[in-house]
């Protein structure tokens, strides 16, 4: 299995899709990572992000039922999938890692 | 690439290394067809002089008329206006979704402005009325056509490299 570690964002993004769950779609994400990151996050670069990672087989995405609410148009919800959670799981031990590396040592 | 006044012109530009052929400098190339080029009409002359320019917006304009259309037409039939109208308070600006309509990928030109409506109408306008939730909507149509363009890009870019290997091919040995 290729060693490709997680970016700030798509760790984020794999982070809000454990803690949504069952009600992961675009509204509840991008809600999610706006109260998390503490800025407005375009709902673009929520699906650009998602895309990519769906096309790594990380995440999948299923269609629900339409809803007057949003035009008779359907979520989407998103998912998790278990090379997700291992590439999650591989992006933070290596931070945790890094994180209790000792600066001493890199300076001698 | 300076004007071509001359037929000895069109010959000596055909057979400069320098000059990067297209499918017109091959029928130029042709036995005959510059001293047919003499004997065209003053429109056809043009037409002929201009070969890069004329190819060009040949091309330009067949993509953008077909793309264009097929948008157009796809963008006035869309299935969510054959379902239920929405029954919210503020209606999404029709000029925002098509922007997102035409610069989305298939599979999100549904959702992300049903995720917009949604988010717009449940929480901004409560929250900050109308007007403000416009401008939101607005904000996030702009800043989300860019992310959704760099990975289009990325794909039109490999296209491109495909269809140029293509036309190497072409030349090469069609030619």
């Amino acid at each position: 299995m290729p060693r490709h570690l997680l970016g700030e964002f798509e760790r984020t993004i794999l982070v809000a899709l454990i803690r949504l769950g069952e009600n992961a779609y675009g509204v509840t994400i991008r809600q999610h990572l706006s109260d998390r990151l503490g800025r407005d996050v375009a709902i673009g670069a929520v699906y650009a992000t998602l895309g990519r990672l769906q096309d790594k087989g990380y995440v999948s995405s299923s269609l629900g039922e339409p809803t007057p609410a949003r035009g008779g148009r359907a979520k989407r919800f998103f998912k998790i999938e278990a090379p997700g959670s291992e590439a999650l799981n591989r992006t933070e031990r290596e931070a945790a890692l890094i994180g209790v590396v000792n600066p001493a040592w890199i300076r001698s | 690439m300076r004007p071509i006044k001359h037929e000895t012109d069109v010959r000596q530009l055909v057979e400069d290394p320098a000059f990067r052929p297209n499918f017109f400098s091959f029928w130029l190339k042709q036995p005959g067809r510059v001293e047919a080029l003499r004997e065209a009409d003053p429109l056809k002359r043009l037409l002929l002089e201009n070969v890069r320019l004329v190819g060009a917006s040949a091309m330009y304009a067949s993509v953008l008329f077909i793309y264009g259309k097929q948008m157009l037409t796809s963008f006035f039939h869309r299935t969510s206006w054959l379902q239920t109208r929405p029954t919210t308070n503020v209606e999404a600006p029709w000029f925002g979704e098509f922007l997102l309509f035409v610069f989305l990928p298939k599979e999100d030109r549904e959702i992300i402005p049903a995720d917009l409506l949604e988010e717009m109408n449940e929480v901004l306008v409560p929250k900050f009325g109308s007007g403000a939730a416009r401008v939101w909507y607005w904000a996030q149509v702009v800043r989300s056509i860019w992310p959704m363009v760099g990975r289009r890009l990325v794909k039109v870019v490999s296209w491109g490299a495909i269809a140029k290997a293509v036309g190497f091919l072409v030349k090469r040995f069609v030619a």
